[in-house]
């Protein structure tokens, strides 16, 4: 075509689909008076007549009984199945859905949002907005549940023989771990975020004399203690747990250790970064080192 | 004279859009009370409701998929979906875009799963999708069969997008609105692919017929 005028308009204006009247005359305008347009416009409607006539002598002899028969089967064999294997979530989004189309059932159903919001609301300012966050949970009067998978967190470091102010022996390993999301977002921030658990995990000390190896190794718990960053319950923004009772023996649940017990004060103290005793725990030195 | 003849026309005119209202909301009570049926667990009235759009589903899925096997698959496809979600129809509105749109999002799955619809359009239709017409003359078939071989190439060349916007528009007949509302796209959009591809079909179908048409 000699014309630069847009193909893609004529191809809309030889099937009348240009979107309004105005641009319909602008169309015919220029067309009627170029040569090139006009005879694209003729090509343009043959190639759809020959579009259409090829599909609409497919697709206009009647379907054969014989597939639309096997379809209708096949479906109805399987609905059954369907019925019965529906998920909750589909039972519960029609229950919902059918059961607010219906007034009553609108009503009843507004009620117990209603219910359930005031309810939740009450909750939360009956907890004096001290929410869980993080891998803490805690119980009431701010106890703390023990976490049963600690040993999955991430594991930050071990020292041998260095003192606690709880487990005065000097012959003891000290595991200790940090939960992944804190773990995450120190190293993303290099702060601990509220709801970062840390766990110290006290080991007895094995030895083993052999000739050819002779050592040290990890025996029995003697002690488990958590430290938790939380500043909506904590004055100083950490409180500290013990879980122990007893050699090989956990508590499922502690109640914070008194300020009297020393923690926050040697924390605040000799801790090098919040609290945490960053400088022996390789794995947070690392961390922070990039930022 | 003339004004008594036009006025009579309009009157007609009337009438006959008053008995095609009718005659759809009585078949939308009709869809809306199988509906109800069906969601309270009468499986014959949703067999009812298969009667009455397997045509046109299977014929839109053919349509889509080029293919009479790849068709079947999803005509069963959408009618399971649809016993499925029955719940989310609003029988306040007509049924049959709805089922539409759920054809067209079954077949661009096949599609993706065989990943052969929108790239390798089968260029045959098989046997038993028409009723065979014997009288029919066998030059004049073949020449049918060319032409269609023809067709598919030119719409395989097209992109993909393209390919449905213009299946919808111009060989199911859709309108422009109803190809937006079907593929969740706007008026403009569709407008555009479609003479895209219209353009494209042209010299395409140009080509493969040596420059005549």
């Amino acid at each position: 075509m000699n014309c630069a005028y847009s193909k893609e308009i004529l191809a809309l204006y030889v099937e009348d689909d240009l979107p309004t009247s105005d641009a319909v005359h602008k169309v015919e305008s220029h067309v009627l008076a170029c040569a090139a347009c006009l005879q694209y416009c003729e090509e343009l409607r043959k190639s759809q007549g020959f579009i259409k006539s090829g599909f609409r002598s497919t697709y206009q002899q009647p379907l054969s009984q014989e597939i639309l028969g096997k379809i209708r089967r096949v479906v109805m064999s399987q609905i059954e199945g369907i019925r019965q294997s529906l998920g909750w979530a589909v039972r519960l989004e029609r229950f919902l859905i059918l059961g607010l189309r219906a007034h009553r059932y609108a009503i009843v159903g507004c009620l117990g949002v209603a219910a359930v919001s005031a309810s939740f609301l009450a909750q939360i300012q009956h907890s004096g907005h001290k929410a869980n966050v993080g891998a803490a949970i805690f119980v009431e009067n701010d106890n703390l549940l023990c976490p049963p998978n600690y040993r999955e967190w991430v594991f930050v470091g071990c020292s041998l023989g260095m003192g606690h102010t709880l487990n005065k022996s000097s012959e003891l390993y000290h595991n200790v771990y940090i939960d992944p999301l804190a773990y995450r977002e120190y190293q993303r921030s290099g702060k601990f975020p509220d709801g970062t658990v840390m766990l110290l995990e006290s080991m007895s000390a094995g030895t083993k004399f052999a000739s050819e190896s002779d050592g040290s190794y990890e025996e029995d718990v003697i002690a488990l203690q958590a430290s938790v960053k939380d500043s909506t319950r904590f004055d100083g923004g950490w409180g500290f747990y013990d879980f122990t009772a007893g050699v090989g023996k956990l508590k499922p649940q502690a109640e914070p250790l008194p300020q009297t017990a020393g923690c926050l004060a040697c924390h605040r103290e000799k801790a090098a970064t919040d609290h945490v005793f960053t400088q022996f725990y390789p794995v947070l030195r690392v961390s922070t080192a990039k930022l | 004279m003339e004004h008594g003849h036009s006025a009579a026309l309009t009157r007609s005119a009337l009438l006959m859009s008053r008995i095609r209202d009718t005659e759809r909301t009585g078949e939308n009570a009709e869809v809306t009370l199988l509906v109800q049926r069906t969601l309270g667990g009468d499986t014959a009235a949703f067999e009812e409701l298969i009667v009455r759009y397997e045509r046109r589903v299977f014929t839109l899925a053919m349509k889509l998929l080029g293919s009479s096997d790849d068709a079947q698959d999803a005509a069963q496809e959408v009618f399971l979906r649809v016993f499925k979600y029955l719940h989310r129809f609003d029988a306040q509105k007509p049924i049959e875009p709805w089922l539409l749109q759920v054809t067209v999002n079954v077949c661009r799955n096949i599609g993706r799963i065989r990943q052969r619809c929108w790239n390798t359009f089968p260029v045959t239709v098989e046997p038993d999708l028409a009723v065979a017409h014997p009288s029919r003359d066998p030059h004049a078939g073949l020449a049918e069969e060319q032409q269609r071989q023809m067709l598919w190439k030119a719409l395989d060349a097209l992109p993909q997008k393209e390919r449905l916007a213009v299946i919808l528009r111009d060989i199911d007949g859709l309108k422009t609105s109803e190809v937006a509302q079907l593929l969740g796209s706007s008026e403009t959009t569709v407008r555009s692919q479609v003479s895209r591809a219209r353009v494209r079909m042209k010299e395409a179908i140009e080509q493969m017929m040596g420059g005549r048409l």
